[in-house]
């Protein structure tokens, strides 16, 4: 199975200036639990902000929304994988990196995400195909 | 009388044969179209007409079959049920296809189209195996959430693909939106429909066991 | 000659049995268009016939000449008071349990003439009748687990054809039983009081549940369901399946028993397992009052009449 396949290719992108609460706002609207953040500018390296650092590190710390900015929170660098990486890999990393996903990068640019429901429906449709996944 | 319920009448297994027949129809109108939208070629589109053609003459045959007496009772409203749903599917493809020469313009979009199409014919597959599970008698949930996989994807490309139309395309006059609009829907509607018929044919899977 | 009215009442509740056993035997049958009317008649008495032939000895034992052994005039009384019963309760769309006429009746009748009665038998009896209902109710339940943990696993034409099998069996099942036990009951006091022989009354008491079947009982099968659930073949199948086998422990036991109640307790049982009321409140409250009230309004009838007829005839 081809990550290509599965990769979801539709990236929300915000800005590292952006407030904890536009992030928030974001992540309700479009019913996802990843935001990617844009580049400082200048340099080169993606951050992400999840539905996780917002709740224990914003939320549980007792941090004000309106003013905490995303990039002092956001988890930098990025975990970039090659479009051509094997989904056992994606699946090892995620498990030793306990993360819930990763971002497939080309060039120095993020393209795509693999989440772990992304895999899970992967699964299951190879399954009843009665193919092996890995 | 015994020789009916002994041999549980020839008239049951050809009405199987005809319904596995019908989903081959589905699968190979759905691979056409797909090919249509690949090559833009005309003949593929009107390999498509044939063959929704060619399924309404077995959908006919499956359903007098049926109520010639083929099937007990209470069996016999879905499985008719189930056969309509599948026909309809294969409609939809048709509707689309004839969208596609009244002069559709798909630039822009079309990788996207050509991806629902690829979506629609795994579905439709999917389907296939269903049914052949289905006569075995094995679980059909997997299956049945397979095919929900791959319909919420479907939904997902349709969202964004509307999304950039608004933002993006210019139309000429109505009828074009109109056709552009109706070719969309149709394509869309196809994997919906054969999510219908998979949660037709649980339900009728159930009545039995 | 004078045997001759006895033997025509006997014949006459032999004609209610068979107009009111149909639905129980075929109903579901010729819903589901397995057989049709004609082949399912014909058959249904072939099966009664087969029934009593081979296995109504218990029961007509029993009922004939355990529970209470009545004189030539007992028995004019009894089955005539029966066949008055039966009829009339017919007649009000009030079906009473031929059995419990019957066999109240002959312990009205027997008591009244100071016959010896066998209390232990009546007692028996009385308690089969309490208990093969939920007899039925445990059958139904685990015939239905036994069916689901088998057929669940076959292929859907496999299943379809296996359906059909069992309905036609399990509704042959039913005339055996109405002939081994309902008809039983029935033509026990008659051959034991020898009003006919064993083999004529037989075959005459088959052919009178027959002609009830096929002159009466087309219009009984489009009642059945009315206050009780139509099940799905599936569930029908162990419902009746495991009433019939009820019955035909209680027919080995030699005591009789109401196949109607029976199936009732089946088709509850089968109910209780899904989770669903399968039986209207209303039907089980005229069903009990039924069940009280036969034996009751029978003994009582036939003790007073035939108190009345010693006393001044």
């Amino acid at each position: 199975m081809k990550l290509e396949e599965i990769m979801n290719k539709n990236l929300e992108i915000i800005d590292p200036e952006a407030t904890v609460y536009d992030a928030i706002e974001r992540l309700v609207d479009k019913r996802i639990r990843s935001l990617v953040i844009a580049p400082e500018k200048g340099k080169n390296d993606y951050g992400v902000i999840t539905v996780r650092d917002i709740v224990f590190k914003v939320f549980h710390k007792g941090l004000d929304i309106q003013k905490t900015k995303i990039k002092e929170i956001a988890s930098q660098p990025l975990i970039c994988i090659h479009k051509d990486t094997h989904i056992k890999e994606i699946i090892d990393l995620m498990a030793s990196s306990n993360i819930a996903r990763v971002f497939v990068c080309e060039n120095n640019k993020v393209v795509g995400v693999v989440s772990l429901l992304d895999i899970l429906k992967a699964f299951l449709i190879q399954k009843v195909k009665g193919e092996k996944v890995v | 009388m015994f020789k009916k319920s002994f041999w549980g009448g020839s008239k049951e297994v050809e009405v199987i044969k005809k319904i596995k027949k019908h989903i081959s129809i589905l699968c190979s109108t759905c691979q056409t179209f797909k090919s249509a939208l690949e090559t833009e070629d005309e003949e593929l589109i009107f390999m498509v007409f044939d063959l929704e053609r060619e399924a309404d003459i077995v959908r006919r045959e499956i359903i007098a079959h049926i109520y010639e007496g083929a099937f007990l009772p209470f069996l016999r409203p879905n499985l008719c049920q189930f056969v309509e749903i599948v026909d309809e599917a294969i409609d939809e493809v048709e509707d689309a296809a004839q969208r596609c020469i009244l002069g559709l313009n798909l630039e822009g979009i079309k990788e996207e189209c050509i991806k629902i199409a690829s979506l629609n014919l795994e579905a439709c597959e999917m389907l296939s195996l269903s049914f052949e599970a289905f006569c075995q008698g094995e679980d059909l949930r997997e299956k049945n959430l397979a095919i929900r996989i791959y319909e919420k994807r479907i939904d997902e490309i349709k969202i964004d693909l509307i999304k950039r139309l608004i933002k993006t395309k210019q139309i000429g006059n109505f009828w074009e939106g109109k056709i552009l609009s109706d070719f969309l829907e149709a394509l869309v509607n196809v994997s919906d429909v054969i999510e219908d018929a998979s949660d037709h044919l649980q339900i009728i899977n159930i009545s039995v066991r | 000659m004078k045997t001759l009215i006895p033997l025509l009442a006997c014949f006459l509740i032999a004609f209610s049995v068979g107009s009111n056993s149909t639905s129980n035997a075929v109903g579901i049958c010729i819903g589901c268009q397995i057989v049709n009317l004609k082949k399912a008649l014909l058959y249904f008495g072939l099966f009664v016939f087969l029934g009593i032939f081979l296995q109504g000895k218990e029961v007509m034992e029993t009922v004939g000449n355990h529970l209470v052994k009545l004189d030539f005039e007992g028995i004019f009384l009894s089955l005539f008071i029966s066949a008055t019963l039966i009829i009339v309760s017919n007649f009000k769309k009030l079906p009473l349990s031929t059995h419990q006429v019957v066999i109240g009746s002959l312990t009205g009748t027997g008591l009244a003439s100071g016959l010896r009665i066998d209390w232990s038998v009546l007692l028996e009896i009385t308690f089969s009748w309490f208990i093969s209902p939920f007899g039925a109710f445990i059958f139904a339940i685990a015939l239905y687990w036994l069916m689901e943990k088998t057929i669940s696993r076959m292929g859907f034409l496999q299943i379809e054809r296996l359906i059909r099998w069992l309905l036609i069996i399990s509704s042959l099942f039913v005339a055996y039983n109405t002939g081994a036990n309902e008809l039983a009951t029935v033509l026990g006091p008659a051959i034991h009081a020898n009003l006919t022989t064993k083999m004529q009354g037989v075959i005459l008491g088959s052919l009178a549940v027959f002609t009830g079947a096929v002159v009466l009982g087309p219009r009984v099968i489009d009642t059945i369901g009315k206050g009780i659930t139509p099940l799905d073949p599936y569930s029908g199948f162990a419902a009746q399946f495991g009433a019939s086998l009820c019955v035909l422990l209680f027919t080995f036991l030699g005591m009789p028993v109401s196949t109607t109640y029976c199936i009732i307790g089946g088709i509850s049982g089968v109910g209780a397992l899904k989770g669903m009321k399968t039986v209207k409140y209303r039907l089980l409250q005229r069903l009990i009052l039924s069940w009280i009230l036969a034996p009751l309004l029978a003994f009582f009838i036939s003790y007073l009449l035939f108190s009345f007829k010693k006393a001044f005839l």
